[in-house]
Parts: C-alpha cells; sequence; structure tokens
C-alpha cells in the first residue's frame, strides 16, 4: 500500500519556492508564460524520524477533492494541512519530506495528462 | 511538447526525485518510489490521467497503471522497449559504472541527445559538470 501524504503547494510570488532548508532553489526558467511551474508536493520518503501528519491533500487552490469535502477523511486531510502550513510558514519542513516539484498548465476542468521524463 | 498542446487539456510535467527543481533524497530511487510519487499527484486533485511517459518514465508510468489501474485513463510511451533489461540500457549501466558524481556535463549532454528526435542545441550556460 503506498503511502498517502502530501501537502500542495505554491510558492509565493518573489519568494523562494522551497520552504526547506537547503532545499534546491527554484531555477529561473524561460517557460511560456500559460506554464505553472511554481508547484510543489511533499513527498514520502523511506527515511524515517518525521512527526508530521502523513496524510494531506490540497492548502488553497489545489483543496478540491470533489465530493469529500465534508468527510472525516478530509478533515483529518485540512487539519495535517494546516500542521504542516505551520511548517512551511516557519521557513522549515516536515523532516525528511522530500519536495517535488510540478508545472501544470491547460484548463483545469480538462482532460489531464500528465507527463514523466525519462 | 507543453507549449505545443491546446489549451483544452490540463497537462502537468513532473520533476522526478532527484531532477529538476525536485529534491534529492539520498534513498528510493526505484521505479517503484517513483511511481508512488507519481501518484502523490492525487493530491491536486486528479481523478483520472493519461500517462505520458519517454524511456525510464514509461517504465513508472506502467507501474502507476499497476498500482492505480483505477486512476490511469491511458498509456503513452514514447523510447520505451518491453524490458529496462536490454543490450542498450545494460551497456549504458556499463558505461556509467566507472563516472562519479558530478557527472561530466558532456557525458549528460551525449546522452539526452542520444534519445532525442531532433538535435539539441548548445546550451548558453555550460559548465563543466552537473550532478546526477
Amino acid at each position: 500500500m503506498p503511502p498517502e501524504p502530501y501537502l500542495v503547494l505554491s510558492a509565493p510570488q518573489g519568494a523562494s519556492a522551497s520552504p526547506v532548508a537547503g532545499a534546491v532553489e527554484p531555477r529561473v526558467t524561460r517557460l511560456p508564460e500559460k506554464l505553472r511551474s511554481n508547484c510543489y508536493l511533499w513527498l514520502e520518503s523511506k527515511q524515517i524520524g518525521h512527526d508530521c501528519a502523513a496524510v494531506v491533500a490540497g492548502l488553497d487552490r489545489n483543496f478540491r477533492l470533489p465530493g469529500d469535502i465534508r468527510s472525516i477523511a478530509a478533515i483529518r486531510m485540512r487539519r495535517a494541512a494546516k500542521h504542516q502550513r505551520e511548517h512551511c510558514e516557519s521557513g522549515v519542513g516536515p523532516p525528511n519530506r522530500p519536495l517535488l516539484h510540478y508545472a501544470e498548465q491547460g484548463d483545469p476542468g480538462g482532460e489531464a495528462l500528465l507527463f514523466i521524463h525519462g | 511538447m507543453l507549449p505545443l498542446l491546446p489549451t483544452a487539456y490540463h497537462a502537468y510535467a513532473i520533476d522526478l526525485r532527484g531532477f529538476g527543481d525536485s529534491e534529492r533524497p539520498a534513498d528510493s530511487y526505484t521505479i517503484d518510489q517513483f511511481a508512488t510519487d507519481v501518484v502523490a499527484m492525487d493530491a491536486v486533485g486528479i481523478a483520472r490521467a493519461t500517462l505520458i511517459g519517454h524511456s525510464m518514465g514509461t517504465f513508472i508510468a506502467r507501474r502507476v497503471a499497476q498500482i492505480r489501474p483505477k486512476r490511469v485513463a491511458r498509456l503513452a510511451f514514447i523510447g520505451s522497449s518491453i524490458t529496462a533489461l536490454n543490450d542498450v540500457t545494460l551497456e549504458v549501466q556499463e558505461g556509467m559504472r566507472p563516472l562519479a558524481d558530478p557527472l561530466p556535463l558532456e557525458f549528460v549532454r551525449e546522452f539526452q541527445a542520444s534519445a532525442l528526435h531532433i538535435p539539441v542545441r548548445e546550451s548558453s550556460s555550460r559548465g563543466s559538470s552537473t550532478r546526477a
């Protein structure tokens, strides 16, 4: 059973995109304007020792799990999200939780295409 | 490829762990872990997605389809093979074995160029090496 983490983060304008100390700084890109590239996910790591809630899905604009907003699971995730938001605002990420960067573009309601590089 | 897509699609392009702007944890660079990382994209609210994999990404996409079949609408592979253990990958592994981190930039460019259909332009910011 794969772990079910994750917090969706959007890097603030003009700020370092990664709240994790020592993380890779975002590069300056020449992406087309329609490509939104400042998106990050916390990932689970096999490294142990972190004490943050493991199940988080979505903050701010990315919190859109259709149909289950009122479910217990969603409430748990929102609580966990708040916990991790505190980490982010303090500038210190959850220990041993790597960030996954992704870019996105297009209609949020459109058919999803997910590109996986080699 | 993304600039060429109609905006009617909602396209996501991830940097796998250890690549691009994603972080580089010390562990878990396996197809299983990469696939789990891709599944993490559930968090952005993707109900089902077409997975488009390139090279190693094709094996990751297959694994995602195995562990989350209902979340995968279609699979599209670019530069794939039936198995990752073939003459080409074995030769690459043999060639990489003596290399140390950071890898020589020339090796990286040559390797990537070999996997592309069109010539690669010279980089405007040339360095001497890059990290694996």
